[in-house]
């Protein structure tokens, strides 16, 4: 069920929700992923510089550089504009930033609310290739 | 004001007076003109039929003529045969006069018409006859006429009527041709003499006999007269040996004139009127009358004219009748637009007057009541009319009102008045004063009209007043005089009081006196009256804008597009496309303030339903709106404030469920599974919730694309496929052979509907159960249709089933997590991109869903390649 810790994937969660961040963190632990977490967008791009994880999970709105701008930026970086990334947000799916964002640049998202976090976890595997 | 209605209502008398006049005046001249041509028309009938009937008298009596002429001249003809022939004449010149009796004699054989053939010498001596009569051979006839006749020039003579002297002495009409010889004188030369005479004889009856060849038409009579007026052929003097003569005859008379004509005569002896067409045979000298009564003659003339007038008085009855119709239907429509008009004004003045107008029957159960008493009392007009008008009267008060009531039904010329103490809706009182009319006789009305209005504060200030003085008594005697001057002011006050009320009487105050802005335009949009709600609303005075156009001082738009100019109701009135229209919208004071108003404008008419202004009543809803927008935007943000907790929550049970379920009991973990599916319902709910206030605020956009239907029904299908055969559903999905055409809807929305409506029949589907999802491709549109095998929806509550937060009574026992907002939010879809929902459903026996989608005529082009 786990991975072996030699082929573990690096995950960055950058999340600034307490309650949201430590759920999936535990669980993609459980996993047997290689878990990085960030409470800013700043942060967040750091580690993803120092650590170039194989996923990125990102939520939208949060303080100092909000998930749009860290998309943005990385996207920009040679390393960066391959990284899988999946948006994670509570804004509903009529929102205007969110369609403009998923049309522009290629990213996965899940509404927060809507979702299970074992059906992020699928996703997950499928685009790091650990199934 | 005063002179300018009345000025308007002059100008309607007026126009009135003259639309009478002038209808009048149509009426009598087309009558007269239509008179004329009848009395024409009848003129030309009668002398056409007249003269056509004396055409007919003048052609019989020719014909009969004619008919005369030609037996005559066939006569002479026979004669002159005879006389010609060799051996006749030979034996005549040889005088062997016997022996030419067996020649002549076969005439009156092969020729019955002739009576008697006899031959005379050239003198006038008979010397033989046939058939033989005795006393006449050998004597001399040459004074008879016949003999007169035909020796004045020797040719063939028809005579005069007379008398035969051989017996029987019949009345005859002689035929008398000469027999000639020739006689040489020396040779070569021949003369013609004369040898003797040969006479036909023709009874008088031949001659009737003659008169009735041509019928000459209804009791007429045909008869002939010779050149000395003796008749022949007349049926009432066909006197066998008596000769009549006619020549006196006023028609004879013209005939012996040698005359031919048409004559109209009186027949003095009969006293009737006869028409003799008249006719002279110059070759004979004889006559032919035909004679008829003249109401005989003109007897289809007379029918057809009487016909004709008959027709024609008919005609001018129902004229008469239609004319009078149409004045009464015109009476009728003046009195009833003026009773419309006045009906109108009154009930708008009823609906909005301050005072309360109630009807109440002899047991005091209330029959009517103005929206006034809803806003005194709290109760709604529904409430108010189930009720008895003493249930709601103060119990010290009952006996006051009681006798009232009694004065009133036993007194219907008496007014009653009374003040007297009415429960709120809330359990308080008020104090009113009511004044009471019976008028249960009056059809229109039937009850006994109340009028009362809310005087609590009055009450309240008397009372007050009253205790006031009563104490001052009591301590101060000198404050006596004080106090009557009070009450001197209380009496002022009511005498005030009595001269308001008498004017608030007039329309003006009372228009005043509503509690809606009103103003009013004329019809070339100039204000011409604004009352004092109206002029604090618009921020204006009616003074200053007194005859300025409209469209100046009200600058409105569109209540939910505050940057589109408003749609201009008021113009609409005024132009007639409408008589009446409401709309809400922003009016711009002109301090920049937004106001919002809820406004209807009406047309004003005049008796000719000529739209002569329009009036505009509003209500400032500004609060209002505010207060719906405020209630909106708190749910909105609760909902989304909500959010963000519930996922955190969701995603921790799911945790605490998934990775630490061995650290719980089996009883914690089933209340964990409980908080799980109730945060799940949470999660739906706002989710739901938000949907519907975005539908409410109108902020749904539909950014339509090309879906392909059968594709995103199939992905729907499949998500829910697991759930489906939990509960051992079969899912059997139609589509139609040909490809279904891609319609033009926005898609996610199309997925909130369908996900709704395969959700609902999943999860109120029997176990096991059915689902039947079939496509139709229709001329214009698609049609969906779900059909489960489920509970059904009870038809009690079907008429409610697409109302927000219903549900169904046996939808909620089976799945106690439904929100009621699905098959809100599936029909304000659907119907939003211009298509229907329907269903059929029975309890127990499942339901069929069915929506159509319309077809607009660029999809049927667009298809989607499925190879892609």
């Amino acid at each position: 069920m786990t991975q072996s810790a030699s082929q573990s994937k690096k995950v960055l969660v950058v999340e600034d929700e307490i309650s949201y961040a430590q759920p999936l963190v535990q669980e993609l632990t459980y996993n047997g992923f290689t878990v990085f977490s960030a409470q800013t967008g700043l942060d967040g791009h750091r580690i993803a510089m120092a650590e170039h994880p194989d996923i990125i999970l990102l939520d939208i709105l949060m303080p100092a550089m909000d998930g749009m701008s860290l998309m943005q930026k990385l996207r920009e970086d040679a390393w960066g504009k391959n990284v899988p990334i999946i948006l994670l947000t509570n804004l509903d799916p009529d929102d205007t930033i969110l369609k403009g964002v998923v049309k522009d640049q290629p990213a996965y998202y899940f509404i927060k609310n809507e979702v299970k976090m074992s059906d992020i976890i699928e996703k997950i595997k499928e685009l790091t290739h650990t199934i | 004001m005063k002179l300018r209605a009345a000025l308007a209502y002059i100008s309607i008398v007026i126009k009135k007076l003259f639309f009478r006049s002038f209808f009048y005046l149509i009426v009598s001249v087309i009558s007269i003109l239509l008179l004329i041509v009848i009395a024409f028309s009848l003129l030309l009938t009668y002398n056409d039929l007249t003269q056509e009937s004396l055409t007919r008298r003048s052609t019989i009596v020719h014909l009969a003529s004619t008919v005369v002429k030609e037996r005559f001249m066939s006569l002479e003809e026979l004669g002159v045969s005879l006389a010609t022939r060799q051996r006749f004449s030979e034996l005549v010149q040889q005088q062997k006069w016997e022996e030419a009796i067996p020649i002549m004699n076969t005439i009156p054989i092969d020729f019955p018409y002739v009576d008697r053939v006899f031959i005379t010498d050239p003198k006038g001596i008979l010397m033989a006859d046939y058939p033989a009569l005795p006393d006449v051979r050998g004597k001399d006839f040459s004074h008879r006429d016949w003999y007169k006749g035909v020796s004045k020039t020797w040719q063939p003579y028809v005579s005069e009527i007379y008398q035969r002297s051989a017996k029987p002495s019949w009345n005859v009409v002689a035929v008398a041709v000469p027999i000639l010889s020739k006689t040489t004188l020396s040779p070569g030369t021949t003369e013609q003499t004369v040898t003797g005479i040969l006479v036909l004889q023709i009874k008088l009856d031949t001659l009737f006999d003659w008169s009735t060849v041509i019928d000459p038409g209804t009791h007429a009579i045909t008869y002939f007269v010779d050149k000395k007026g003796s008749v022949a052929g007349h049926p009432n003097y066909n006197t066998p040996n008596e000769i009549v003569n006619f020549s006196e005859h006023p028609v004879v008379k013209r005939v012996l004139l040698r005359e031919n004509g048409i004559v109209q005569w009186r027949d003095k002896v009969a006293m009737k009127d006869n028409v003799s067409a008249y006719r002279f045979i110059p070759e004979y000298e004889w006559g032919v009358v035909v004679e008829q009564p003249a109401a005989e003659v003109f007897a289809r003339r007379n029918n057809v004219i009487g016909i004709l007038i008959s027709i024609y008085l008919v005609f001018l009855l129902i004229s008469c009748i239609l004319i009078r119709i149409l004045l009464r239907f015109f009476a009728k429509l003046e009195t009833r637009q003026a009773l419309t008009q006045k009906d109108v004004r009154f009930s708008s003045l009823i609906e909005n007057s301050s005072d309360v107008i109630a009807i109440i029957d002899e047991k005091a159960n209330i029959t009517y009541t103005s929206p006034a008493s809803s806003r005194l009392l709290g109760y709604s007009i529904k409430e108010l009319l189930k009720k008895n008008g003493f249930t709601l009267i103060h119990p010290d008060d009952l006996e006051v009102t009681r006798k009232a009531l009694m004065k009133l039904l036993v007194d219907p010329k008496h007014i009653a008045q009374a003040r007297y103490r009415l429960k709120k809706k809330d359990g308080s009182w008020i104090w009113v004063e009511a004044v009471g009319t019976n008028l249960l006789t009056e059809p229109s009305v039937g009850g006994i009209v109340i009028n009362y209005r809310d005087i609590t504060e009055r009450v309240y200030a008397e009372n007050e007043i009253k205790l006031r003085s009563h104490e001052l008594e009591e301590s101060n005697a000198s404050l006596q005089e004080a106090k009557d001057r009070l009450l001197h002011v209380l009496k002022d006050l009511h005498r005030e009081k009595a001269n308001v009320e008498s004017e608030k009487n007039k329309m003006e105050t009372l228009l005043i006196s509503i509690g809606d802005g009103v103003f009013a335009v004329n019809a070339k949009s100039e204000i011409i009256m604004v009352n004092p709600v109206a002029e604090a609303v618009l921020g204006y005075t009616f003074t200053k804008i007194k005859h300025t156009h409209y469209t100046e001082i009200f600058h409105c738009y569109q209540a939910d597009n505050p940057q589109q100019q408003w749609i201009d109701i008021i113009n609409e009135v005024l132009q007639r496309k409408t008589a009446s229209k409401h709309t809400k919208c922003i009016y711009k004071k002109k301090n920049g303030a937004d106001v919002y108003l809820s406004l209807t404008a009406s047309a004003i008419k005049d008796a000719f339903d000529n739209t002569i202004g329009c009036i505009i009543v509003f209500r400032d809803i500004t609060q209002e709106r505010y207060l719906e927008e405020s209630k909106d935007n708190f749910f909105s943000m609760s909902a989304h404030q909500l959010r963000t907790p519930l996922g955190a929550m969701k995603w921790n049970l799911e945790l605490l469920l998934n990775r630490y379920a061995d650290q719980f009991s089996d009883e914690a973990k089933q209340t964990l599974q409980h908080v799980y599916s109730n945060n799940n319902r949470m999660i739906a709910l706002t989710k739901d919730i938000l949907k519907v206030l975005r539908i409410e605020q109108g902020k749904i956009q539909h950014e339509k694309e090309y879906v392909d239907i059968i594709s995103v029904m199939k992905e729907e299908l499949q998500d829910l496929n697991l759930i489906a055969q939990k509960k051992s559903l079969q899912i059997i999905m139609r589509t139609p052979k040909k490809q279904v055409p891609a319609v033009h809807i926005p898609s996610r929305r199309f997925r909130d509907v369908i996900r709704n409506l395969l959700s609902n029949s999943i999860t109120y589907n029997n176990k096991p159960g059915e689902i039947i999802v079939s496509i139709t491709v229709l001329k214009s549109t698609i049609r969906i249709d779900i059909k489960d095998t489920g509970i059904g929806i009870p038809r009690q509550d079907q008429s409610n089933i697409f109302t927000k937060f219903f549900r169904a009574s046996n939808a909620s026992v089976t799945n106690t997590e439904g929100t009621g907002l699905g098959l809100f939010v599936v029909q304000s879809y659907v119907k939003g991109w211009g298509g229907t929902v329907h269903f059929e459903s029975a309890k127990g026996k499942g339901s069929t869903f069915s929506i159509t989608i319309p077809l607009s005529k660029e999809d049927n082009d667009y298809t989607f390649d499925k190879s892609v």
